[in-house]
C-alpha cells in the first residue's frame, strides 16, 4: 500500500534522512528509514523507492489518481503514482488554470479549463514530472511515477517503515526539494541497520514571484 | 588745500564709497563663489540622481523585458525542450522586441546554451559571473562581456521550477554616455579599469584618453589665473567584484567661470561708476558748502575792516547756511550800531551828550576854519561840589544837564558846538561875529547860564566862572586853544572873577608855573639846599630877650634866581604839593631847633601852615613823629595859621587846632585883624597868640588911626587870654609904642631881616653883645 499521507512543505531546507532498520529475520525485516537534510531537520514528502522491486502486474487496475487544484495550489502537492496510472485534473477553484508539464517523464498541457478535464491523463513512464499552470507562476506540483508498488513517502517526522523480504536491497531516495537535479535519485543500499538514516541535501525554493515590479515593497 | 572743508568731504565720500563698494565686491565675490559653488555641487546632485534614475529606470526596463522574456510560455517551452535552434530564435526575437543588444541563455550550471548574438564570442563557462549576479536577485550590474559594457539582469527561467537562467543586458556606449550628459548636462564616463574599457560622452578626446586623470587635471586659463575645467564625482557601479565599473560626472565649470567673471566684471564696472559718481556728487556737494563758507569768510575780513554791508551771492542754501548768513547780516548790524554807540559814546559825554574833551580836540581841529573868527567860552560851574553833596549826585547832574541845555541853547542858535571837558566844565564854542551881530555875547550868554534853574521842584541858582580865548588870534591848534582857554577859566576861578578874558602870555605864565611846580618838587625831594629856611627873631617886650623866632621858608633856584615865598608857596597850595613841603619845613625847623636846644639856645620857632595842611590826616601824627624823632618839647613850636585859613573849613579846622594844642604845640593866628575873623568867632578859636598884621605896624609911629586898632587889638587880645606879637616893626618908635602899648612880642626889620640859621646865632650873639 502506499504511504500518501500529505506532508506540508516548511519553508526552509531539509535533507532527507533514510533510517533503515534490519530485520530481526532472514527472510524479512522491517526497516525504519529517518530522512533529514543537511540541518538535521525532518524531512517529510521524501519518496523512496525499491530498486529491482518486482514489476506490478499489468492486469492489476490501478486506481484513478487526482491532483486537485485548491486555492492556486496543486493538492497534493506530491502526487505519487505508477506507471501507467491515470491522474485526473480536477480544478476546484473557480477559475482556470492552464496545467502544463516540459518534463521528459510526460509533457502534457490543458489548455485554460475549469472543472473537470475532459479525460485523465496517463503517466506511463516512471520518473518526475513537474506540475505548473502557465498563468499562476506560484502554483508547483510533483508528480513521481514509480516504476513499482514499492513506493514510499515520508511522514511528518521524517519517518519510513519498511518490511523487506531479502537484504541487502538497493532503494532509491527523492525529493522535490532536493539540490542534485531533478531528475536524479539517490540510490542507497540497505543492508541490515534496523534503521537507517538518509540525508539528503535540499534548498529551499526560490521565492515564486509573479510578474511584477522589484520595486514594489514585497513579492508574492 | 589738502586741509579744505571741500576735500575732506570729497575724501570722505570717495572714501565710503570706495570701503562699500570694496566690502559688496568681496561679500559678493564671497557669495558668488559660494553661490557657485554650491550650484556646482547641486548640480551634481542633481546630475547623481539623474544618474541614478535613468540607471534605475533602464534596469526597471531591463527587469520588465527580461521577466516577460523568461514568462513568457512558449520561451519556456522551447527551453524546457532544449530545442536549440528556437532557443537562439527566441533569444534574437525577444531581444529586438526590447531592444536589449544582449541576451543569453544559461543553465543551471552556468554554461551557455544560446546567446542572440554569435555565441562563439562568449566564455562557455559564464557561472562565476552567474553566481555573483545571482547574489543580489533581480538587480541590475554592469559587466564587460565580449569587450563591450552592459547593464544586465539575470532571471531565471521557471517551468515551473527553474530550469535555466536568461542574461539580458543593455549596452553602454557612449550614445548612453551622451544621453546621460543631455540629461545631467555634465560629461559622464563610464571606466571599466580592470577591462580597460572607457566610455564617455566627451567629444574632443586626447589620446591616449584616460577620464579619471584627464577630467581632474585639465585646466582653462581665466582671468585670474589656471582652474580646473572639471568637478568630478566618481561612483562605482554596481558590478562585478572583479571588474569593477566606475561611473565619472564631469561637471564643466567653464561657464560657471564666465557668468562668475562676467558679474565680476559688471560689478567692478558699476563700482567704478558709482565711485565717478560718488567724487562728482559730493564735490558738487563740498562745493555747494564750502563756497558760502569762504564767501562768509571774505564777508567776516569786512567786517574787520569795518564795513557791514554785503551782498550774498548764492541761489538756494541750505537752511543752516541760509541761518548763518541771516546771523551774519544780523552780527554786521548789531556791531556797526554797537559800533556807532561805542563811538558815539567814545567821543561824547554821557550824562549831555556833549563832545568830551578829547572829541572835542578833533572838532577843533577839523571844524574850525582858519579865515573865520570864532570865540571860545569855558564855563565852570562854581561849588557843584557842594551841591552833589548836599542835594545829591542825582540833582548834580541835573544841574549839569540843565546848564548843558542852556549851553547848547546858546550856541546851536550861534551855529556853534559844545563841550563838557571837565566835571563842571564846558567849552563852547561859536563864530565870534554871530556872537557880536544877534546877542549881548559873554555877558548875554553869562545871564541866561545864571538865571535860576528848577530842578525837582528845587530853584537853584548857580555861579559860573568863564573864560574867554579868541580864534585865530589866541591860538590856532585845538590843544593850545584847549589849554589857554582852561587857563583863562582857573584863573577866573581863582581870581573870584565871573569871566576872564585870556591875555596873551597867560599860557607861558602858567607854563612857567608848571616848571616851577616840577622844580619845586624836585627840590624837596632832593633837598639839596635849593629851599632853606630864615628866621626872623621876636623880641620879647619885657625882658627884652630874643626868645622867638618866625621860621620863613625861602628857594633859590638852581640858576640863582630867588622865588617869591607866596608865589611858591600858592603854587604849592593849588596843586595839593603844598603838604610835601611843609612836612619838609616842619622836619627842618624842628630839627633846627632840636639843634640849637642842644646849644644852649633857647628859641621857640613858629612855622606857617596853611589850612590844607591842617585838613591833612596825616599832619597831627607826622609833627608829633618828628618832634619826638628830634626830642624837642611841643611848647617850643608854634603853628602860624592865616586868618583866611582858619575859617575856611571852620570845624574841621578847629577840631584838627584842638588836636594840635593837646600835644603842647602853641597855636598862632597869623596876620590878625586883615581877614575876616569876627570877634564871636575870634573867642572860639583855640590859639595862644594873635599875630597883628604888618599893615597896622609898618607905619604905626605915624597913625594915630593904626594905634587905636592896635592898642585895642592887644588889650582885646590880652583880655582874651592871648599873648599879642606884632610884625613889621620897622623904626625904633614903632617898637617904643609896642612897649608901651604892652605888646608881648615884636618882629620886624627893625630888629632883624629873617635870617639863616648860623646867620642868625651870629646876630643873636652881636644883640646880646648892645644889649
Amino acid at each position: 500500500m502506499f504511504k500518501r499521507a500529505l506532508q506540508k512543505y516548511a519553508k526552509h531546507s531539509y535533507f532527507l534522512a533514510i533510517g533503515l532498520f534490519y530485520s530481526q529475520f532472514a527472510s524479512s525485516a522491517d526497516i525504519n528509514l529517518v530522512l533529514e537534510d543537511q540541518h538535521g531537520q525532518k524531512l517529510s514528502g521524501a519518496v523512496v523507492e525499491l530498486i529491482n522491486a518486482s514489476t506490478h502486474s499489468a492486469s492489476k487496475t490501478l486506481p484513478l489518481a487526482v491532483m486537485d487544484q485548491v486555492h492556486k495550489q496543486f493538492l497534493p502537492e506530491l502526487l505519487v503514482v505508477q506507471q501507467g496510472q491515470q491522474v485526473n485534473f480536477p480544478n476546484s477553484d473557480n477559475i482556470r488554470h492552464h496545467v502544463y508539464s516540459f518534463s521528459q517523464a510526460k509533457p502534457f498541457q490543458l489548455r485554460l479549463y475549469s472543472g473537470q478535464p475532459k479525460e485523465p491523463i496517463t503517466f506511463d513512464q516512471q520518473g518526475v514530472v513537474v506540475l505548473g499552470c502557465n498563468i499562476h507562476d506560484s502554483m508547483v506540483g510533483y508528480i513521481y511515477v514509480a516504476s513499482s508498488e514499492s513506493v514510499y513517502k515520508s511522514d511528518k517526522k521524517g519517518l519510513i517503515s519498511l518490511t523487506l523480504d531479502t537484504l541487502p536491497t538497493q532503494v532509491s531516495v527523492w525529493h522535490p526539494l532536493q539540490t542534485a537535479p531533478l531528475e536524479n535519485k539517490k540510490i542507497i543500499t540497505i543492508n541490515s541497520q534496523k534503521q537507517l538514516l538518509v540525508t539528503v541535501n535540499t534548498s529551499s525554493p526560490a521565492p515564486r514571484n509573479t510578474f511584477g515590479s522589484k520595486f514594489k515593497a514585497g513579492n508574492d | 588745500m589738502t586741509n579744505s572743508l571741500r576735500n575732506r568731504i570729497t575724501i570722505l565720500c570717495v572714501g565710503l564709497v570706495l570701503l562699500t563698494t570694496l566690502v559688496s565686491l568681496l561679500s559678493f565675490w564671497w557669495s558668488t563663489s559660494k553661490f557657485q559653488e554650491e550650484k556646482v555641487n547641486q548640480d551634481i546632485n542633481v546630475a547623481q540622481s539623474v544618474y541614478k534614475q535613468y540607471l534605475k529606470s533602464k534596469e526597471s526596463l531591463l527587469l520588465t523585458a527580461a521577466k516577460v522574456l523568461t514568462s513568457d510560455f512558449g520561451f519556456k517551452q522551447a527551453v524546457a525542450t532544449r530545442d536549440a535552434g528556437t532557443i537562439s530564435s527566441v533569444l534574437f526575437n525577444h531581444s529586438q522586441r526590447i531592444d536589449a543588444e544582449l541576451m543569453l541563455l544559461l543553465d543551471l550550471s552556468g554554461k551557455l546554451i544560446s546567446a542572440n548574438t554569435n555565441e562563439d564570442a562568449f566564455a562557455d563557462n559564464l557561472q562565476p559571473l552567474m553566481q555573483e549576479l545571482l547574489s543580489a536577485p533581480e538587480e541590475s550590474s554592469f559587466v564587460v562581456l565580449n569587450n563591450a559594457l552592459y547593464q544586465v539582469i539575470l532571471l531565471p527561467v521557471r517551468a515551473p521550477r527553474t530550469v535555466a537562467y536568461s542574461l539580458v543586458g543593455f549596452k553602454i556606449d557612449d550614445g548612453v554616455a551622451n544621453e546621460l550628459k543631455s540629461l545631467t548636462g555634465m560629461d559622464v564616463s563610464f571606466i571599466g579599469s580592470a577591462d580597460e574599457i572607457v566610455i564617455s560622452s566627451l567629444a574632443k578626446r586626447p589620446t591616449p584618453f584616460e577620464p579619471v586623470s584627464y577630467f581632474n587635471t585639465v585646466t582653462t586659463t581665466r582671468f585670474f589665473g589656471e582652474y580646473l575645467v572639471y568637478r568630478n564625482l566618481d561612483i562605482e557601479l554596481a558590478s562585478l567584484a572583479s571588474q569593477p565599473i566606475i561611473i565619472l560626472l564631469s561637471a564643466d565649470l567653464t561657464q560657471s567661470y564666465k557668468d562668475f567673471e562676467n558679474l565680476l566684471f559688471t560689478l567692478i564696472i558699476l563700482a567704478i561708476l558709482t565711485m565717478f559718481v560718488g567724487v562728482i556728487t559730493s564735490s558738487l556737494f563740498a562745493n555747494n558748502l564750502t563756497t558760502p563758507l569762504s564767501q562768509l569768510a571774505v564777508i567776516a575780513k569786512q567786517f574787520a575792516q569795518g564795513n557791514y554791508s554785503f551782498e550774498f551771492k548764492g541761489k538756494k542754501q541750505s537752511t543752516e547756511i541760509a541761518t548763518l548768513v541771516a546771523a551774519f547780516d544780523s552780527m554786521g548790524n548789531d556791531i556797526n550800531e554797537r559800533e556807532q554807540q561805542i563811538s558815539f559814546q567814545a567821543r561824547h559825554d554821557s550824562l549831555t551828550g556833549f563832545y568830551n574833551r578829547s572829541a572835542m580836540l578833533e572838532v577843533l581841529d577839523d571844524e574850525l576854519d582858519a579865515k573865520a573868527e570864532y570865540t571860545l567860552v569855558a564855563i565852570d560851574i562854581k561849588g557843584l561840589r557842594h551841591i552833589n553833596d548836599k542835594l545829591g549826585p542825582r540833582i548834580g547832574d541835573d544841574c549839569l544837564k540843565a546848564v548843558a541845555c542852556r549851553i547848547s541853547e546858546f550856541s546851536d542858535e550861534l551855529g556853534g558846538f559844545h563841550a563838557r571837558i571837565g566835571g563842571d566844565e564846558f567849552l563852547t564854542v561859536f563864530p565870534t561875529g554871530a556872537a557880536r551881530d544877534q546877542k549881548s555875547g559873554i555877558v548875554g550868554l553869562m545871564a541866561q547860564l545864571q538865571a535860576c534853574y528848577t530842578i525837582q521842584k528845587l530853584k537853584i541858582s548857580l555861579r559860573f566862572s568863564a573864560g574867554i580865548v579868541q580864534y585865530p588870534t589866541q591860538g590856532m591848534a585845538s590843544d593850545d586853544l584847549m589849554r589857554r582857554v582852561l587857563i583863562a577859566v582857573e584863573s577866573a576861578a581863582n581870581n573870584q572873577e565871573n569871566i576872564h578874558y585870556y591875555k596873551n602870555g597867560e599860557d607861558e605864565a602858567h607854563l612857567e608855573r608848571l616848571i616851577m611846580l616840577d622844580e619845586l618838587k624836585q627840590a624837596i625831594s632832593d633837598d639839596d639846599g635849593q629851599l632853606f629856611m630864615t628866621y626872623q627873631p621876636k623880641l620879647h617886650m619885657v625882658t627884652q630877650k630874643i626868645d622867638k623866632v618866625e621860621s620863613l621858608i625861602r628857594w633859590q633856584r638852581k640858576d640863582g634866581s630867588w622865588v617869591n615865598p607866596e608865589l611858591f608857596i600858592d603854587l604849592a597850595e593849588q596843586s595839593g604839593l603844598i603838604v610835601e613841603l611843609t612836612a619838609w619845613v616842619v622836619n627842618t625847623v624842628v630839627s633846627q631847633v632840636a639843634d640849637w636846644q642842644n646849644k644852649g639856645i633857647n628859641l621857640q620857632a613858629a612855622i606857617n601852615v596853611s589850612a590844607q595842611d591842617i585838613a591833612f590826616p596825616g599832619f597831627h601824627s607826622a609833627l608829633v613823629r618828628t618832634l619826638k624823632k628830634h626830642n624837642v618839647a611841643p611848647s617850643l613850636i608854634t603853628i602860624e595859621l592865616t586868618e583866611r585859613d582858619m575859617i575856611e573849613n571852620e570845624e574841621k579846622g578847629i577840631k584838627a587846632l584842638q588836636n594840635l594844642k593837646e600835644v603842647g604845640v602853641k597855636i598862632s593866628l597869623d596876620d590878625y585883624g586883615v581877614g575876616q575873623t569876627s570877634l564871636g568867632r575870634l573867642k572860639m578859636l583855640p590859639i595862644d597868640e594873635l599875630k597883628l598884621d604888618k599893615c597896622f605896624i609898618l607905619k604905626l609911629d605915624e597913625s594915630q588911626k593904626d594905634q587905636f586898632i592896635v592898642q585895642s587889638s592887644i588889650t582885646l587880645g590880652h583880655q582874651l587870654g592871648f599873648s599879642v606879637v606884632a610884625e613889621g616893626v620897622e623904626t625904633l618908635d614903632s617898637l617904643n609904642l609896642l612897649k608901651e602899648m604892652k605888646c608881648d612880642h615884636a618882629q620886624g626889620y627893625y630888629l632883624s631881616r629873617p635870617l639863616k640859621a648860623d646867620l642868625l646865632e651870629e646876630w643873636l650873639k652881636e644883640y646880646y653883645e648892645k644889649n
